[in-house]
């Protein structure tokens, strides 16, 4: 089948690991200079979902801080979106759930997952588990992470790429029919 | 016709029977037959079904182009005709909608031509009024070409290289060409940031015309980097993107207009559809292929003075080399052997009496570049190397790269356990999925490099509690680690057990945090290539 492709954005407060998290799985070729300045560096990743090879082209923007708020713009075409937490931080989950709010205002519902980084840091967890439990009964898609030892960061560009593939399945399968 | 008495009496009975079956049918489903009348009158009154439609019209339209385009394709002809008919009615209607966006297009045409004459006649009297066009005169009237043609043919100073077809919505490249053929590198990862810079610069002109009260913003059309320049074409729903070396005459950008707006109509079904493949536009290459026009010959091209030059300065070092190098075919064995030694890129050398400095690039996993001097009898203390640390994309440094991020990412898990317990709670039974994982990759890295590999489990209890307990405990965790890692397919001779007690613990301290980070099971992985004990 052919490589198809997918652009997919990572969002949250700044300094939650948004960038450590790809840094490790993923190619690229451009410096982190690009995040100060323009507001979002892009990398790539190739997954395989049964016998699609699928590319994702990960817009990594920059975090969003007090005084700056996530250029949602930058979203616009995207097939998904991971809002990333820092367990060890609860605020920053308060900012997630407001992007995710913006996000839903500008593109709609599309795939999203939560991602919680910092596992290695567990001891010191600022967010629990029950929050965490309530949220995954309420519909969301929630993975723990580690940028440090890379605990759940292939699953979570798996898990991604396969409700990405899902959720654009029906229009393909339309075109398809005889 | 007369009715018997005997008919009467029938037909009296007959209506009777009807009579029950109706009160018998009113009693048993009296409600039912209620539903069933208004369900009759809802079928039948066409001013209620219509009223009923019009409520879910709207939601089964959006259904059904989530689905398909077969509503866009009936609904065509009818807009079709609809639109003809209000023309023939009133053609204002039409007009005044569409007069805002046609007078846009036609003042940026105009606007757009008048910028290309001024262009052509500063190219033209530049030209007409240097040596340079004298000789253009002669060879004109010297070949029989028009002078015009003459200019053409020899003002050509650019070239296109890259092309790039970009969806503008995602961002995603569709298809892409370079001149001197092949793909060009990470052309996607280009592609995206090429529209996120659009973006960014359109955010950054709006912010500035929001304040300088000018009307609307126009897209980024083009961006100089000394010679180079990278061009833009907007469609309405792809860019033509392509990078130009030298100054790119007047004519380029209309012919970057032309191939978009081909390609933007031979696509339009494959646009409608788009879900990230981009095999469907490889029929667009041609187009493209149009647009790698120019050439660089000319402006390159070294004029024979320096030439000779060169070539004087060539035969220099070479007789200095004859003369006066010989002896040193050791450094040249040795400076050969650097480049073509996996992993090392040898971009500059230095040798002055007997002493030598080799710069470039190596791979942390290459060979020690100086090192390798002693095998070409240069003597390793007179060698200085300058290298910077770089990435090899050969694939045994890749498989070694892979080996080690693994090795160390397993290292880094550990698996904790509450106090006083063995047990395995359910977000380290999550850790263990993960860890399992990173074994796998191992395994196969380590196979293709012709090693094995052995995973010592190292159990560990905190300082609480009696000595022989925490003995026990850790000999415990980490036997379930093994047992866990086990039942998850991992062979069991690939691992093995040592309980630590608390003998060595990860952190000192009795903080909550340090005791924590102790009752747990870390990993140890040592390799060996295959074959050896």
């Amino acid at each position: 089948m052919a490589l198809i492709q997918k652009k997919i954005c990572m969002l949250g407060s700044f300094g939650v690991g948004k960038t450590s998290l790809v840094a490790r799985f993923v190619q690229g070729i451009f410096s982190g200079k690009y995040l100060s300045t323009v507001g979002v560096k892009i990398d790539k990743k190739q997954m395989r979902v049964g016998d699609q090879d699928v590319l994702l082209l990960l817009w990594d923007l920059a975090g969003e801080d007090s005084r700056t708020q996530v250029q949602i713009s930058y979203l616009k075409g995207a097939s998904g979106y991971f809002l990333v937490v820092d367990g060890t931080f609860a605020d920053s989950l308060v900012t997630a759930k407001s992007i995710h709010q913006r996000a839903v205002e500008a593109v709609g519902e599309i795939p999203v997952m939560l991602i919680v980084n910092k596992s290695d840091l567990w001891g010191r967890w600022e967010i629990t588990m029950p929050e965490l439990e309530k949220m995954q009964a309420e519909g969301w898609t929630i993975q723990v992470t580690s940028a440090k030892t890379g605990e759940g960061v292939e699953r979570m560009f798996q898990t991604m790429t396969e409700q990405v593939l899902n959720n654009s399945a029906p229009s393909a399968e339309a075109a398809t029919e005889p | 016709m007369a009715s018997t008495p005997a008919d009467l009496k029938r037909d009296s009975e007959h209506d009777q029977d009807r009579d029950e079956l109706a009160e018998l049918r009113a009693l048993l489903l009296g409600q039912q037959i209620v539903e069933l009348q208004a369900l009759q009158q809802r079928l039948d009154d066409p001013n209620v079904r219509a009223e009923e439609i019009s409520a879910i019209l709207g939601k089964a339209v959006a259904l059904s182009l989530k689905r398909d385009s077969s509503l866009q394709r009936s609904f065509y002809p009818i807009v079709e005709q609809a639109l003809k008919i209000s023309i023939a009615k009133n053609p204002a209607i039409i007009a005044t909608s569409l007069a805002p966006i046609i007078g846009e297009a036609v003042r940026k045409a105009v606007a757009d031509s008048f910028r290309d004459i001024a262009e052509t006649i500063n190219v033209t009297l530049e030209n007409s009024l240097s040596w340079q066009s004298v000789k253009w005169r002669i060879e004109g009237w010297r070949t029989g070409k028009s002078f015009a043609d003459v200019v053409l043919l020899r003002s050509q100073r650019y070239k296109v290289w890259q092309v790039f077809l970009i969806h503008k919505e995602t961002g995603l490249m569709l298809q892409h060409l370079e001149a001197r053929g092949g793909g060009v590198d990470e052309a996607e990862l280009v592609s995206s940031m090429l529209t996120a810079i659009q973006d960014f610069a359109r955010d950054v002109a709006e912010r500035t015309i929001r304040t300088s009260r000018v009307k609307q913003s126009e897209d980024l059309e083009g961006v100089k980097l000394g010679k180079f320049w990278i061009c833009v074409n907007h469609g309405p729903q792809m860019l033509l993107a392509a990078t130009v070396v030298g100054t790119p005459p007047p004519g380029l950008g209309k012919v970057f207009a032309r191939e978009n707006e081909l390609i933007h109509r031979e696509f339009a079904t494959a646009l409608a559809t788009y879900n990230g493949d981009a095999s469907t536009f490889d029929p667009a290459r041609p187009h493209l292929q149009n647009c790698l026009l120019g050439s660089t010959a000319r402006p390159q091209e070294p004029s024979p003075w320096w030439l000779v030059a060169v070539a004087a300065v060539l035969l220099g070092v070479v007789a200095i080399d004859m003369g006066v190098h010989r002896h040193n075919s050791h450094w040249n064995q040795y400076l050969a052997r650097l480049q073509n030694e996996p992993g090392i890129v040898v971009t500059g050398w230095k040798n002055s009496w007997g002493h030598y400095e080799v710069s470039g690039l190596r791979d942390p996993f290459a060979a020690d570049p100086v090192k390798l001097a002693a095998d070409y009898g240069i003597d390793p203390a007179r060698v200085v190397g300058h290298f910077q640390e770089y990435e090899s994309l050969d694939e045994h440094f890749s498989l070694q790269r892979e080996f080690e991020s693994e090795k160390q990412a397993l290292e880094q898990l550990r698996i904790l356990f509450p106090v006083n317990s063995s047990a395995l709670l359910p977000d380290q039974s999550l850790r263990l999925d993960s860890l399992e994982q990173h074994l796998d990759k191992l395994q196969q890295a380590a196979h293709a490099l012709g090693r094995k590999i052995h995973v010592t489990l190292y159990g560990r209890a905190d300082q609480t509690g009696p000595e022989s307990k925490n003995a026990v405990l850790s000999k415990e965790r980490a036997e379930r680690v093994l047992s866990a890692l086990h039942e998850r397919g991992v062979p069991s001779e690939l691992l093995s057990v040592v309980p630590l007690g608390i003998s060595e613990p990860i952190r000192h301290g009795s903080e909550a945090y340090t005791l924590e980070v102790n009752r747990s099971v870390a990993l140890k992985v040592e390799s060996q290539p295959q074959g050896e004990r």
